[in-house]
């Protein structure tokens, strides 16, 4: 047994996917790893998932979803991550990521607060080189923003860490402005990085010297970084080149940092995690590798390589806000959102502009909703205080009329404090479900890379591996999706698969997934022991020729439900209707109380019944009724009685042949038998009453 | 005579499954669907054996005017029109009462299962839309019964004419009394075709008379 402080145990959601903490989001989802212990294998954690987050390497084991109680999940910390190194496979040996980590950047339980502490400042002290050097190099940063000479809109190129002449080397073509899809140059480029190269420098100079006063002259940093137009305070953005200004930013990083600080103190309480080793002997404690045997190991390299770099730059931040002057990308929450946003739609030509237009003043809009609410709560908390107050002098100076008036009072008082209680609550509500559309958008953006890397992979060998990833990360999400929204308890337990790719795509936005691989992905569940079925219904139609009844066949209605419930209590519940109520058409059985199914669901089980025989059907141009069977059970009962009374009747009428002939079969002519029938027919016309 | 008529017709009693609606639209379950052709199968043997109807038209009315081309096979017989057209009359395959019909599709079905069951034939096969015999008593019963009355009243070797087998003084009590020269011809030919009867025929070809015995 080998012990790892740097390890930690995590909790799973019922879907098998980590859990991720406030502010966290995974980058890149990776499957079919393996860990070590220096040159030790982890005997038990040889086929897993990685996620990769902002804040941590999260390792899940495969083998978790049939045994989940002997394996448990475990995280280790990107703080503690001193550096990275890629070894590429030789041989037998898949390619391994190499961590190397801090020695010291522990937190042990006993001293939590005071190592916290430490871990920052050795942060500091370590990234600080990087974070310098990548200053004076600008090309190491992850992206560079260049401005389009035709239309002067700010453009980011992603770098992920490499030059620019990597990138020239790489594309070939210099890239296309997003709004008037006009190429650039690469010497633009080239000037634009050395601009962002200078003006960081700077901005990190000036503040690390005079940091607390307020630059007059240059506007302190009113003034765009980018194209040196002095904007009006209020501005968030640059009124010239839309570059987000850095005015915003020293509040968010506060906040940032109290959440960042909270969520160390309130995470696990407990460090370290056991395992068991292939070799004692070749362990080094401050090294881990993983094997990627399933290939994506250059791109999980590069991802951890620019989260740990991320990490660094965003400490520096937190320590003194060296960072004032440059821009960011992220200006407060809701702009960080509506960024998510613009990854998931088109942001190229009149359709770009104009919902980077809309997305500008849905940003505004929030602001100013949220400042015009506090302004309102505060000039309410001061009508109750002045009124308090008012209240409190009249008790001190005649306690005697303190009669029905203080009474009536007293109540205004409560009415004004719930009044205030609700408006609380609606913004702690509006609040949460911000929150929460935040965390769906960073919840899938592991899945929306996953799925541009299958759209690349398209046609080549690894095209399989990266698909089925992709497959299985998405029937876990579905089930997370499944559970957090609540959507069978509000469905009565059974949904069709178009209501449930309809709704799942409409929470995580357009495009994440195709029908198709919805269904694969929901296909998957059973493989993961979820508690969730999904069941096939054929969508039979009752046709008069049997032709046709064939061919129908082929068409099916998939239903997700819970695990116990199955579809026979459904039917069930319908045949007792019916047999209360014989004779009711699809619509009719829908009403009932019991049953708020959807149609299709309710049709396609009543087509079923039908051919199991359970029901019958009635057709008439008014509608289609569905009657309980009673014409087998008559044939059992009723009908077999009926049988035997035709063939005594015909036995009494040949012993009455072979007897003397009765005159009741007198031969009647085919006109006479016709005049019979009149007479019926009269008859039946006397019974009727007009 | 109509006070017979009314004893006897007081009305034919259907069975329960009559007025179930379900009853009048095809089935879509197989084993329900038997039960239910099985069903209207024996609801119309019985309803033309209680009416003494010999034949039915395509949408279930009785048809009294039995003519076909069978031996000729011409086109059009323009005298089972005007049966056609009488669609008030009442039809088997209708109920009033719960306002159900039977479609055109599924009385065809029904009578197709009839004919298998050689509980009929189509009065013409190459014009369905002449109708259709019921026979609710098989051409063998008929021919029995025939042969059993010209045996048991001694015209054995004698030569009948149609019409005397149909309406003569001497079937009137007879069952067969009354029955349609369609089916009259075919249970002379399974006689024929045993050997105890031999068809006279005209000139033209129809049949003027029957000789009895062999």
């Amino acid at each position: 047994m080998y012990h790892s402080k740097y390890w930690v145990p995590v909790s799973l959601s019922t879907g098998h996917r980590p859990i991720f903490e406030n502010l966290e989001h995974d980058i890149v989802v990776q499957d079919g790893v393996g860990l070590y212990q220096g040159s030790a294998k982890l005997l038990q954690y040889q086929d897993g998932r990685v996620y990769l987050t902002n804040k941590r390497i999260i390792y899940v084991p495969e083998a978790m979803v049939s045994n989940s109680h002997k394996i448990v999940a475990i995280a280790l910390r990107l703080s503690v991550i001193l550096r990275c190194i890629f070894h590429p496979g030789f041989l037998t040996s898949s390619p391994k990521v190499e961590i190397v980590l801090r020695s010291s950047g522990v937190i042990h339980p006993s001293n939590k607060f005071s190592d916290q502490s430490k871990i920052s400042d050795s942060n500091e002290t370590k990234s600080f080189t990087d974070s310098a050097f990548s200053h004076l190099n600008p090309n190491l940063d992850s992206e560079l923003v260049w401005i389009c000479p035709i239309c002067f809109l700010s453009n980011t190129l992603k770098l992920d860490g490499g030059s620019i002449f990597n990138i020239k080397h790489q594309i070939g073509v210099p890239p296309k402005c997003g709004a008037c899809g006009v190429t650039t140059t690469w010497n633009n480029l080239q000037k634009s990085t050395m601009l962002a190269g200078i003006k960081k420098s700077q901005a990190h100079s000036k503040y690390t010297y005079d940091l607390p006063e307020v630059d007059i002259v240059s506007f302190n940093n009113y003034q765009c970084p980018r194209c040196t137009f002095v904007n009006h305070p209020s501005m968030v953005c640059c009124e010239m080149c839309g570059t987000a200004l850095p005015s915003k930013k020293k509040h968010t990083q506060i906040l940032g940092h109290s959440m960042e600080s909270h969520l160390n103190q309130s995470s696990n309480g407990k460090y370290g995690a056991d395992f068991r080793l292939e070799a004692d002997n070749l362990v080094d404690d401050n090294v881990i590798k993983l094997s990627f045997r399933l290939g994506g190991e250059h791109n999980f390299y590069n991802k951890l390589y620019q989260a740990i770099k991320d990490l660094d730059w965003e400490s520096i931040q937190r320590k003194n806000g060296v960072n004032r002057g440059v821009v960011t990308s992220s200006v407060n929450n809701g702009i960080n959102f509506s960024k998510a946003l613009e990854n998931v739609g088109p942001s190229t030509g009149i359709h770009g502009l104009q919902s980077s237009f809309i997305k500008k003043n849905y940003e505004t809009s929030l602001i100013l909703n949220d400042s015009l609410q506090d302004l309102n709560n505060l000039f309410e908390k001061g009508v109750q205080l002045i009124k308090l107050g008012q209240r409190y002098q009249k008790v001190l100076l005649g306690a005697e009329e303190k009669s029905i008036q203080s009474i009536n009072s007293d109540l205004e008082i409560l009415q004004t404090s719930h009044s205030t209680a609700k408006t609380l609550t609606s913004m702690l509500l509006r609040k949460n479900k911000f929150m929460r559309a935040k965390g769906q958008y960073t919840g899938i953006s592991s899945l929306q890379s996953l799925k541009r890397a299958v759209d690349v992979k398209k046609g080549t060998s690894t095209y399989k591996v990266v698909y089925n990833l992709y497959l299985k990360e998405l029937s876990r999400h579905i089930c997370e999706f499944l559970i957090e929204e609540d959507i069978l308890e509000k469905r009565n337990g059974l949904i069709t698969l178009y209501e449930l790719y309809a709704l799942y795509n409409e929470a995580c936005g357009f495009d994440i997934a195709t029908p198709k691989e919805v269904l694969k992905a929901i296909l998957l569940f059973s493989k993961f022991n979820f508690n969730y079925v999904i069941t096939e219904i054929p969508l039979t139609k009752k046709e008069e020729s049997t032709a046709s009844m064939n061919i129908e066949c082929t068409q099916k209605v998939y239903i997700i439900s819970y695990k116990k419930l199955d579809s026979s209590s459904v039917i069930g519940k319908i045949l007792q209707i019916l047999s209360d109520h014989p004779g009711l058409s699809i619509l009719q059985i829908q009403q009932e109380r019991c049953l708020q199914i959807s149609f299709i669901i309710i049709e396609s089980l009543l087509n079923e019944m039908l051919n199991d025989g359970i029901l019958v059907i009635d057709k008439t141009l008014q509608g289609e009724f569905f009657y309980p069977n009673k014409i087998l059970s008559h044939d059992d009962s009723d009908s077999a009685i009926a049988n035997r009374n035709f063939k005594l009747k015909i036995g009494n009428k040949k012993q009455k042949n072979e007897g003397t002939p009765s005159p009741i079969f007198k031969a009647a002519s085919d006109d006479k038998s016709d005049g019979n029938h009149r007479d019926d027919i009269l008859k039946e016309l006397a019974g009727l009453k007009f | 005579m109509d006070e017979q008529t009314s004893l006897r017709k007081a009305a034919f009693s259907f069975p329960k499954l009559y007025n179930f609606p379900p009853f009048f639209t095809r089935q879509p379950n197989q084993q329900t669907y038997h039960t239910q052709l099985e069903a209207w199968r024996k609801i119309v043997i019985e309803y033309c054996r209680f009416y003494r109807i010999w034949a039915l038209s395509l949408n279930g009315t009785a048809l009294t005017n039995v003519k076909a081309e069978s031996s000729s096979g011409d086109d059009e017989n323009e005298e089972s029109e005007p049966s056609g057209t009488e669609g008030e009359k009442a039809s088997v395959f209708k109920n009033t009462k719960i306002n159900r019909e039977v479609k055109g599709d599924f009385i065809m079905t029904i009578y197709e299962s009839l004919i298998e069951k050689k509980e009929a034939s189509w009065i013409n096969e190459q014009n369905q839309r002449l109708g259709i015999l019921i026979y609710w008593n098989s051409l063998e019963d008929w021919a029995t019964m025939l042969m059993n009355w010209v045996v048991s009243t001694g015209q054995d070797g004698n030569v009948l004419t149609i019409y005397e087998l149909q309406n003569g003084e001497a079937v009137q009590d007879q069952e067969f009394a009354g029955m349609a020269t369609e089916t009259l011809t075919r249970v002379i030919f399974v006689l024929a075709k045993e050997g105890r009867a031999r068809v006279l025929k005209d000139d033209d070809g129809t049949i003027a008379g029957v000789k009895f015995g062999s």
